[in-house]
């Protein structure tokens, strides 16, 4: 020491810190996929093992020349820290209101100029039945269809550039352009990628109603209404909507949401996003993936099928309403058979005319009939109640058990027991003659088995 | 090694590079927080003794 005096040393952390966030923020600048705030709140608590391995170099450091090891936390970086917070917190409020908000545009880069153009592509007339696909990285794709044969485009390109003049270039150097392909004609824009994120190329086309269709956007929303052939629909990020569907509808979409209305074919959805809506489909109805909900799904003629981790629901003419949130499910009027299985759900069914099938985990189950029922009910619950609604004139044979709860059962018959003993229940015999069987079975909860006027 | 003039100096070729290149400065300033804790990190882990007028 110098001065005789062991002098204090600073610690790495701030600097690591300020490393760390500017890689980030570079990243997010050139890759306008990235989803910044989505990682830094995935892995904030690297922050904290990052603070703790810092803290550790800096004792090795301290130690091996005899200085006094830097403090935990001193008042600047604490300072640093909570200034961090703050605007990691602001910028996240932010992001969200602009997910939910996409159409409006914040022009917080005030070293960014915009500039925009529309380009009509001359029109070109194409066989009946003819497969188009549309392809655009990125911006919204509209479609509509009409009588004739005419494939008729337009489009908007939009660009951000360090100039006005420099984003106009970027635009410039984008074509939209109808080609010729094996099978059919493709719709898509040149040249759309640059360094200030693409140019985005909002893409508005008529295509004849008997086309068979594929649309396709990195980012960006989808509407397509009134197409005779069948549609496929792919978005990476954005909302898909496809209504007035002649034939089968398929849509793939990884973050949004999906609403598809009155398709003469069978509808299959995958993929992930939030919310979801479906309705008046004439065929099969297929939703498979992560959705966040809620999610509706109504009158659909043949089967329904929901498939996510939590649940698996498949339903035959579904004639009223399937909504599922992260915490329930409900299902109103089914014509056929009903197999519903989830875990971590409030179940609610009202008015299965087939045979019903629901099993449970760590969730109430309440199911009813405004008629009596006609088909077999199996209801299988763990941790959970089951409260069973039945008009007063139903006949029935049940048998209900549950392991660790009570049992209650408003109906009344000399042939029906209901015991609660040693804290399992039970409820077994017959109500009237002739009638389905019912089974309740439940782990854990108290079973009910009401009678509606 | 002050921060200080190191930080004016970034600050400076950005702008330089933003005029002459196709990135604009709305690309580059992730740039100063990393010179920023590149300098940080090099102050702390430096030795003290032996120096003079740092």
């Amino acid at each position: 020491m110098t001065n005789g005096q062991p002098s204090q040393r600073s610690s790495i952390f701030p600097g690591l810190l300020c490393i760390l966030l500017g890689v980030l923020f570079l990243l997010a600048r050139f890759n306008p996929d990235f989803r910044l705030w989505h990682y830094i709140w995935r892995f904030s608590p690297l922050i904290l093992i990052l603070w703790g391995v810092a803290k550790l170099i800096d004792n090795f450091a301290a130690e091996r020349t005899g200085e006094h090891r830097p403090p935990l936390l001193t008042g600047a970086e604490a300072a640093l820290l909570i200034l961090i917070l703050f605007v990691l917190g602001g910028m996240t409020v932010f992001s969200r209101f602009h997910e939910r908000h996409p159409d409006m545009t914040f022009d917080i880069d005030m070293f960014n100029q915009d500039a925009s153009a529309m380009q009509e592509v001359p029109m070109t007339t194409i066989p009946a039945g003819s497969h188009v696909t549309i392809a655009t990285d990125r911006g919204d794709v509209n479609v509509h269809a009409s009588d004739g044969n005419d494939l008729q485009v337009s489009a908007n390109k939009s660009a951000h550039g360090a100039s006005e003049q420099a984003a106009k270039e970027r635009i410039g150097a984008v074509d939209v352009r109808v080609e010729k392909t094996g099978d059919g004609y493709t719709i898509h824009p040149t040249d759309q990628e640059g360094p200030h994120g693409n140019v985005k190329v909002d893409l508005e086309v008529t295509v004849p109603k008997t086309v068979v269709l594929s649309v396709n956007t990195a980012h960006g929303d989808i509407k397509i209404a009134g197409v005779g052939g069948a549609v496929t629909a792919v978005s990476q990020q954005g909302t898909v909507e496809i209504h007035d569907s002649g034939a089968d509808v398929s849509a793939t979409i990884s973050k949004g949401d999906a609403r598809i209305m009155n398709v003469a074919g069978n509808v299959k959805l995958s993929g992930r996003g939030s919310e979801v809506e479906i309705s008046d489909v004439k065929g099969d109805a297929s939703i498979a993936g992560e959705f966040y909900g809620p999610i509706r799904v109504r009158n659909v003629a043949k089967n329904t099928h929901y498939n996510s981790q939590k649940a698996d629901i498949q339903l035959v003419r579904l004639t009223g309403l399937l909504e599922l949130d992260s915490g329930s499910v409900e299902i109103s009027d089914v014509g056929g058979a009903a197999k519903i299985s989830a875990q971590e759900k409030d179940i609610e069914v009202e008015n299965v005319a087939g045979k019903l099938q629901v099993a449970d985990k760590n969730g109430g189950i309440k199911v009813g009939y405004s008629e009596p029922p006609r088909e077999e009910i199996d209801i299988a619950n763990a941790s959970g109640s089951v409260d069973l609604t039945l008009p007063s004139k139903s006949a029935f044979e049940i048998n209900a058990f549950s392991n660790n709860g009570e049992v209650d059962s408003d109906f009344d018959s000399p042939t029906l027991t209901n015991t609660n003993e040693n804290g399992s229940g039970k409820i077994m015999g017959r109500v009237g003659t002739g009638g389905p069987k019912i089974n309740i079975a439940t782990s854990y909860g108290p079973i009910n088995l009401r009678k509606s006027s | 090694m002050r921060v200080g003039p190191v930080m004016v100096i970034t600050i400076g070729v950005l702008f330089l590079i933003a005029e002459y290149s196709r990135y604009s400065f709305a690309d580059l300033w992730p740039l100063i927080l990393i010179v920023l804790g590149v300098m940080l990190v090099a102050q702390a882990l430096a030795p003290k003794q032996g120096h003079v007028g740092w």
